[in-house]
């Protein structure tokens, strides 16, 4: 089978759903069918944009190439699903939030564009449309197909798939931080980890690790751990290589999570397979599918002054961190996750 | 639900300024509304009735406007009050309500006045309307040719860019927008508040009162009705009153003087309504004579009727829309003529002219409450909500023009062009594409 998953790419961008196409692909290929990555650049403002690149996506022809026909397209991302194939597959990473459950929260972009409201109308129409095009819905995560529910009433079932190199992760005697790794994005909060910080009883260290999407976001987060106070508590590390990301995991108490309303989350996975546990939020979504409060982590509310709760906790009590980390190896072991599972049902 | 309101408000010396007087608090019965306005200053009595919002067209908070049910933004002719209100409309897509159909005056003083870009508006007006138009344009710039030259370059269409819906206040503008087959458009008769006639009307005898107020331009035809005067035997049995800034106070004073009229001729200048509503509760007929119309309902007209007074109208547009039983026509060919002859029969059948005029109350009291105005509003508002999708269309059919002319469009297979009409048609959804909007009137036929 010839086949292509589509996606976008914010240049210079990276995160889980970058390495999750990446990982499809080769798992393709590794099933015996040829596979490729169609990645187009996204923008998003000003909203116009967003216009022009669902023209450009629904003008693609993908049906053939050099006369030999493309048996199959798995749509990742908005717009690339709404590229036309006879067979075509979605595997939902998220629809484009700011139309949807992010429009009038306070990190909804597109409505305080000029014209926010028709594009984001534009948006929700063609989906429904390329949704009812697929000849199966599917999503990486159960958070993702609730709101494909809530909002645009299609069903579609969840397929977890594993993190990257899934088999390298590993668990080392604990030393004292909490590791956070994710992109340095507002919808992450690690504003929020910082925050809590300053409440913790004990000294509480925090790494922190990955690239930040903009120039702010860094140096707000470096301001505000200023303002508080915090430098020889909190270590921004910027990007890190694999083997120094399995080695935080491997060493670290726990791991913090707490974004809201995250689609899937690799990071709790990804703790997980390095028998850690996991502090995350009640709205923290994606996660919320693995955890088990105290029993593979702890879920905290989504204010500095729970979240301080928690990580005094497993700060205080590296038994039970231990414990917990544990518990959830055992529970990803468990459920099943392997890349074989998605390529069977993606190509079905 | 909740509706933002763009209008000139009072103490703006604009028509519209009263209806939104008049309308918000009416609209406010049905619908939380926020009055957004660049003045600096505005009615106190508005403010009972509704938030007012002060904005800079250049500094808006989009989300506000953004996240509402509808967005009501009134466009006439005049720069000053509409500027700032037609820029919001062209970001956030709302009922744009035309007060002039011809808006040449609007945009040449944004391009030009306030642009200071006479070469943008001559490639506007060239595009829109052609080369020939472009032409008029450049004579006009330079002084060859009056503004009345490019009057019928209408540039409606400029106004109306990015809205979801239409509504005007004439059967004509209706029919001419409704044509487009672009906009849901509805007709409503403009508004205007009828309090009870507190004064009798006086006594019919001469000298009989006649009355010309408003912004007094050339298309007010003043010279026009002082020629009738002068020329007319007797023309001693009238008192003609002028209130109101004149555009050119030469021409008229030089027209008083021609005609020997100063016994009979006042000239009063701006006075505050409480003088002007006293002349018209004393006067006997009103001169609301308008050559050419830009495609305005006339509030002068409807303040007319308020006090049940009769009034002669130029038989053009929203004016020649009106019952014969309730105004006096004049032909704009025939001016003279027909003002002679309409004073002539004031002084024969002074009886008819009164009831005539207590005629245009009652049409005023039945087609142009406040009430049956803020309701249309909410009906557009209900009916858009579903969607803004012919917008969207529009921009999509803009953006592949704009990219295809540049590769010689004209050689294009109509397979390709299939291909790119097909992919807008599937993107806009065809399926629910906003109609007309029914319960006020559908663009198919004209109102009754």
């Amino acid at each position: 089978m010839r086949v292509l998953a589509l996606t976008t790419q914010v240049p210079f961008v990276r995160g889980g759903a970058e390495l999750l196409a990446e990982g499809l692909v080769r798992s393709i290929e590794a099933a015996g069918h040829e596979a490729e990555l169609v990645s187009i650049p996204f923008k998003w403002y000003p909203a116009e944009r967003v216009l022009d690149q669902m023209l450009i996506c629904r003008l693609f022809d993908l049906t053939e190439a050099c006369g030999d026909k493309i048996d199959r397209v798995i749509g990742l991302k908005f717009p690339t699903y709404l590229i036309p194939h006879p067979n075509k597959v979605l595997w939902l990473v998220h629809q484009h939030r700011t139309a949807y459950d992010l429009w009038d929260s306070p990190y909804g972009d597109l409505i305080k564009m000029p014209n926010g409201p028709q594009v984001r109308q534009a948006i929700t129409n063609a989906d429904s449309q390329a949704f009812n095009e697929c000849r199966s819905i599917y999503t990486i995560a159960g958070n993702v197909s609730k709101r494909l529910k809530q909002f645009n009433n299609v069903d579609s079932a969840p397929i977890y798939s594993p993190p990257f190199g899934a088999e390298d992760f590993y668990c080392e005697a604990a030393e004292d931080f909490f590791f956070f790794p994710s992109r340095l994005n507002i919808m992450k909060r690690q504003q929020l980890v910082i925050e809590a910080l300053a409440q913790t009883k004990s000294p509480v260290k925090v790494v922190f690790a990955g690239k930040s999407d903009d120039d702010a976001t860094r140096n707000g987060l470096k301001n505000l751990v200023r303002q508080l106070q915090l430098e020889s508590r909190v270590t921004f590390l910027d990007a890190i290589s694999e083997t120094e990301k399995l080695s935080r995991y491997a060493k670290s108490i726990a791991v913090v999570y707490p974004p809201l309303d995250e689609d899937y989350g690799y990071v709790t996975l990804e703790a997980m397979l390095a028998s850690k546990p996991v502090i995350t939020c009640h709205d923290s979504g994606g996660s919320l599918e693995f955890v088990l409060n105290e029993t593979t982590g702890l879920i905290s509310e989504p204010t500095p002054e729970s979240l301080a709760i928690a990580m005094d906790t497993l700060w205080d009590d590296r038994a039970t961190a231990k414990q917990l980390g544990q518990s959830g190896y055992d529970r990803y072991m468990s459920m099943n996750i392997s890349w074989a599972n998605v390529v069977q049902k993606l190509l079905a | 639900m909740r509706i933002n309101y763009f209008s000139p408000l009072l103490p703006s010396q604009s028509g519209i300024s009263e209806v939104a007087e008049q309308v918000v608090p009416a609209l406010s019965q049905y619908a939380t509304v926020t009055v957004w306005t660049d003045q600096t200053e505005w009615s106190q009595a508005l403010a009972q009735s509704a938030k007012i919002r002060q904005y800079d067209p250049n500094d808006v908070s989009w989300r506000e406007l953004n996240d509402t049910d509808l967005n009501v933004y009134h466009i006439g002719n005049n720069v000053h009050f509409h500027h700032g209100i037609w820029q919001i409309s062209n970001r956030v897509p709302g009922l744009v309500v035309v007060h002039d159909v011809k808006l040449q005056h609007l945009f040449y003083g944004i391009t030009c006045v306030r642009g200071r870009d006479g070469e943008g508006y001559i490639r506007e007006i060239s595009r829109r309307y052609g080369h020939e138009a472009g032409i008029t344009a450049r004579r006009f710039l330079s002084g060859e040719v009056p503004i009345a030259a490019v009057e019928d370059f209408s540039m409606t269409e400029w106004a109306l860019e990015n809205a979801a819906a239409v509504m005007v206040h004439t059967r004509t503008a209706f029919q001419q927008i409704a044509q487009a087959d672009r906009w849901p458009v509805g007709y409503q008769p403009l508004a205007f508040h009828t309090p009870p006639i507190l004064r009798e009307r006086p006594r019919q005898a001469p000298p009989y009162r006649l009355v010309i107020f408003g912004y007094i331009a050339y298309n007010r035809r003043v010279e026009a009705v002082l020629e009738a005067l002068g020329k007319f035997a007797q023309r001693r049995k009238f008192q003609l009153d002028i209130y109101g800034k004149l555009d050119d106070p030469d021409s008229i004073n030089g027209c008083i003087q021609q005609f020997n009229l100063k016994a009979q001729v006042k000239v009063h200048g701006f006075v505050d309504d409480a003088v002007l509503d006293r002349a018209l509760s004393e006067a006997h007929l009103a001169i609301n004579l308008r050559y050419p119309t830009m495609g305005e309902a006339s509030i002068s007209q409807l303040r007319i009727w308020r006090h049940a007074l009769p009034a002669l109208v130029t038989q053009v547009g929203w004016y020649a829309e009106q019952p014969e039983d309730i105004v006096c026509f004049v032909r704009p060919e025939h001016e003279v003529e027909d003002i002679q002859q309409h004073l002539a029969a004031l002084i024969k059948q002074p009886e008819h002219f009164r009831a005539m005029g207590q005629r245009g109350r009652q049409r005023l009291e039945s087609m142009h409450s406040p009430d049956a105005y803020a309701q249309a509003i909410v009906r557009f508002a209900a009916q858009l909500k579903p969607g803004y999708q012919n917008l969207t269309t529009q921009y999509w059919l803009e953006q592949v023009a704009g990219i295809m002319a540049p590769w010689q469009a004209g050689e294009l297979s109509d397979r390709d062009l299939d291909r790119v009409t097909q992919t807008i048609s599937w993107l806009s959804h065809p399926t629910n594409q906003p109609g007309n909007i029914d319960s006020i009137t559908s663009t198919k036929k004209s109102p009754r």
